[in-house]
């Protein structure tokens, strides 16, 4: 357990976990209301609110968060006009938020550079505002589908009856998308705007097929959803991987390995069938099946019917997720080597962010301290996101050398590893002055 | 008191009236059967009924009170093949206990009377048997049974039934009837149904309610006969 000693991983491991709770749960509802693809959508609709924080300088993560919440409620109105095709709304209002991200982004250049960040995801870089936003968002969703899993239910099965029994569906109907918004806008910083739907949906798509009853469709979507962001987290540690695309890859191989294994028990109960297992004869459903207007209520009977197959399907996936978070520990421990330790005299540990930055403070420390640089040759640095891995080294570093103006992912990293932790007085060189960049940029 | 009442009601899709001039009242306790042509708005009538949809023009009144003196419970079966979700990862047993959800306060814990209903719902249907089965794994008749089956639950004042004996053999459509028939003399509820089946099931209505064709041939309107008594089956 290595990787949880610091600070920006049990970050990681919380904020993950909050959302992966209420995500995959909200997938459920989501996927059966015809909706699936709108976790997608909304994540691309904030877009356009970042981009356009970034170009106000407010907080993007915040307008972000609005622009979700006012997406999820247009895409209530359109729906309403166009009932029976409800994925049109998704379309439509994609276009609006997705071309008008374009646009503003356009209008100030310099808003592009850490966009990456957005777009792919960086969990291992989860602020304490984010972690906040996260935590407020889960405790309210929760409250939100504990409260209302009654209501949630019958609307979620059928709108018009829910109406004819006395339910405020439009009302619910517009909570949930507000539910929704806010959900995959807390979602973003984990998986990105590309891969939100990965949280959202893959859960959900495997737990329904193994469910036989709602409240275990909920069950098992979380528990899968839990399971694949704990172990592609770890994973991603242990395979130095970016985190948010290893976390969405092992969401899949969780849904191929349990639909997989789903069909070979189906496969393996039909030939024992065949085999000629005679058993109990199946209640004759010509004989039971009639309406009678005299039925009467009996104290106790019928059979309990045993799901022995689901739930082995269901512990077995988990339990392959929980082997690959073993994994992450057993690899991790490499990492320990880094820190130089015993009776020598211990070097400084400063890590450097691309090659320029490197050299010059190689140069600069000569052999009076141990330089790593981080983004390696031949990658932009621009577009580069810090794993796992990286994010130890810079949170053991001593000294961080970066330019500040090409590193659009360096002050969050820097927020999140340079917190707490070993509690070593860590300085930071920008190698350009602010108001350097101000020229320059001008 | 009447449960339903129409007055002068006029309603449309887009801007083409479907319905004009209906007037019609639906008193508490009655077996009624709606009936007529496809596409004479026999499903819009009675979503206009349930205030699904809002009248251009007129008045629908519905009670407010149950019979039990309530709040009047609105047992809703759909077309089946147009509504049912049948992907929906549920039990039977928790989907029929789901016309539970709306008595009393969303949040109380279901008592002995709810486990009681929704058994008694199962049986009246002929599908408690099978309660543990998937929704997604019936079939259509089944489908059909076990909505049914949620609108009992419900223990509605009216039961709103649209086609509802579509894809049933003879023998469960009578049995079918009976059930209805019973839920109107056992525990005083209103059943409106829509059917094509008119010749079967008149002897056990009370009225018929037959939407047909004015002179003119545009607008539809509504006549109201009365079975009980002097309805003889072979009408048709």
């Amino acid at each position: 357990m290595e990787m949880l000693h610091y600070d920006f991983m049990q970050r990681a491991f919380l904020a993950g976990a909050l959302i992966a709770l209420v995500a995959s749960a909200l997938g459920v509802y989501l996927m059966l209301r015809r909706q699936a693809l709108m976790a997608d959508m909304l994540s691309h609709v904030s877009l356009a609110g970042i981009a356009a924080g970034a170009y106000l300088h407010w907080n993007p993560t915040l307008t972000g968060f609005a622009i979700a919440i006012v997406g999820a409620v247009a895409v209530e109105y359109v729906r309403r006009s166009y009932k029976t095709y409800s994925e049109i709304s998704v379309a439509i209002i994609m276009v609006g938020g997705l071309s008008s991200a374009v646009i503003i982004m356009n209008l100030n250049q310099s808003v592009n550079k850490s966009f990456s960040s957005y777009l792919f995801g960086s969990v291992v870089a989860v602020n304490r505002t984010e972690l906040i936003l996260m935590l407020a968002v889960s405790v309210l969703a929760a409250l939100f589908f504990i409260l209302m899993r009654r209501p949630l239910y019958q609307m979620t099965f059928d709108e018009d009856t829910a109406k004819t029994s006395g339910l405020p569906v439009n009302w619910l109907s517009l909570a949930f998308s507000v539910v929704t918004g806010m959900i995959v806008a807390a979602a973003m910083p984990i998986v990105g705007v590309l891969l939100v739907s990965s949280l959202v949906v893959l859960p959900a798509a495997l737990a329904i097929r193994l469910a036989s009853s709602f409240a275990m469709a909920i069950g098992l979507s979380m528990a899968f959803g839990l399971g694949g962001v704990w172990s592609g987290l770890a994973a991603s540690y242990a395979f130095s991987t970016p985190p948010g695309a290893t976390i969405a890859l092992i969401l899949l191989a969780i849904l191929l390995v349990g639909i997989g294994l789903k069909k070979g028990a189906l496969r393996a109960a039909k030939r024992k069938n065949r085999l000629g297992q005679t058993g109990a004869a199946p209640d004759s459903p010509y004989e039971a099946a009639r309406f009678s207007s005299t039925a009467r209520v009996a104290e106790k009977g019928g059979v309990a019917r045993m799901r022995a197959i689901l739930a082995k399907a269901a512990l077995s996936s988990l339990a392959v997720s929980m082997l690959l978070a073993g994994c992450g520990n057993g690899g991790s421990n490499d990492d320990a080597g880094t820190v130089a330790n015993g009776d020598s005299p211990r070097k400084l540990q400063v890590a450097a962010s691309f090659y320029p930055m490197y050299e010059f403070a190689r140069q600069v420390a000569g052999d009076l301290a141990d330089v790593t640089l981080m983004v390696p040759g031949g990658v932009e640095p621009h577009d580069w996101e810090p794993t796992p891995k990286n994010m130890a080294l810079l949170s053991k570093a001593d000294v961080f050398v970066y330019n500040g103006i090409v590193e659009g992912w360096a002050e969050q990293a820097i927020s999140s590893a340079g917190s707490g932790g070993s509690r070593r007085r860590r300085s930071f060189f920008r190698a350009r002055a602010r108001d350097g960049r101000r020229r320059t940029g001008g | 008191m009447a449960l339903v009442a129409m007055e002068q009601v006029v309603f449309g899709y887009d801007d083409v009236p479907s319905l004009e001039d209906v007037n019609l009242e639906i008193g508490a306790g009655e077996f009624v059967a709606v009936t007529g042509p496809n596409g004479a708005s026999k499903t819009t009538l009675l979503r206009l009924m349930m205030g699904l949809l809002a009248p251009w023009k007129g008045k629908i009144s519905l009670a407010s009170r149950g019979t039990g003196g309530g709040k009047l419970t609105i047992g809703y079966v759909p077309q089946q093949i147009a509504a049912f979700n049948s992907g929906f990862p549920s039990s039977i047993l928790e989907f029929v206990r789901s016309g539970r959800y709306t008595k009393g306060s969303w949040l109380r814990k279901m008592n002995a009377r709810d486990h009681e209903q929704t058994e008694l719902a199962l049986k009246q249907v002929g599908m408690w048997h099978l309660r543990h089965r998937k929704i997604g794994e019936l079939s259509g008749g089944q489908k059909q049974r076990i909505c049914i089956a949620r609108a009992l639950a419900m223990e509605p004042d009216l039961l709103v039934l649209d086609e509802p004996t579509t894809g049933m053999d003879r023998e469960s459509r009578f049995g079918f009837y009976e059930l209805m028939k019973n839920q109107t003399e056992q525990y005083g509820r209103t059943v409106v149904m829509v059917t094509h089946g008119l010749d079967e099931v008149s002897p056990y209505l009370d009225r018929i309610i037959e939407l047909e064709r004015k002179e003119d041939g545009k607008w539809r309107c509504c006549t109201t006969t009365s079975c009980r008594g002097h309805f003889s089956p072979a009408r048709s």
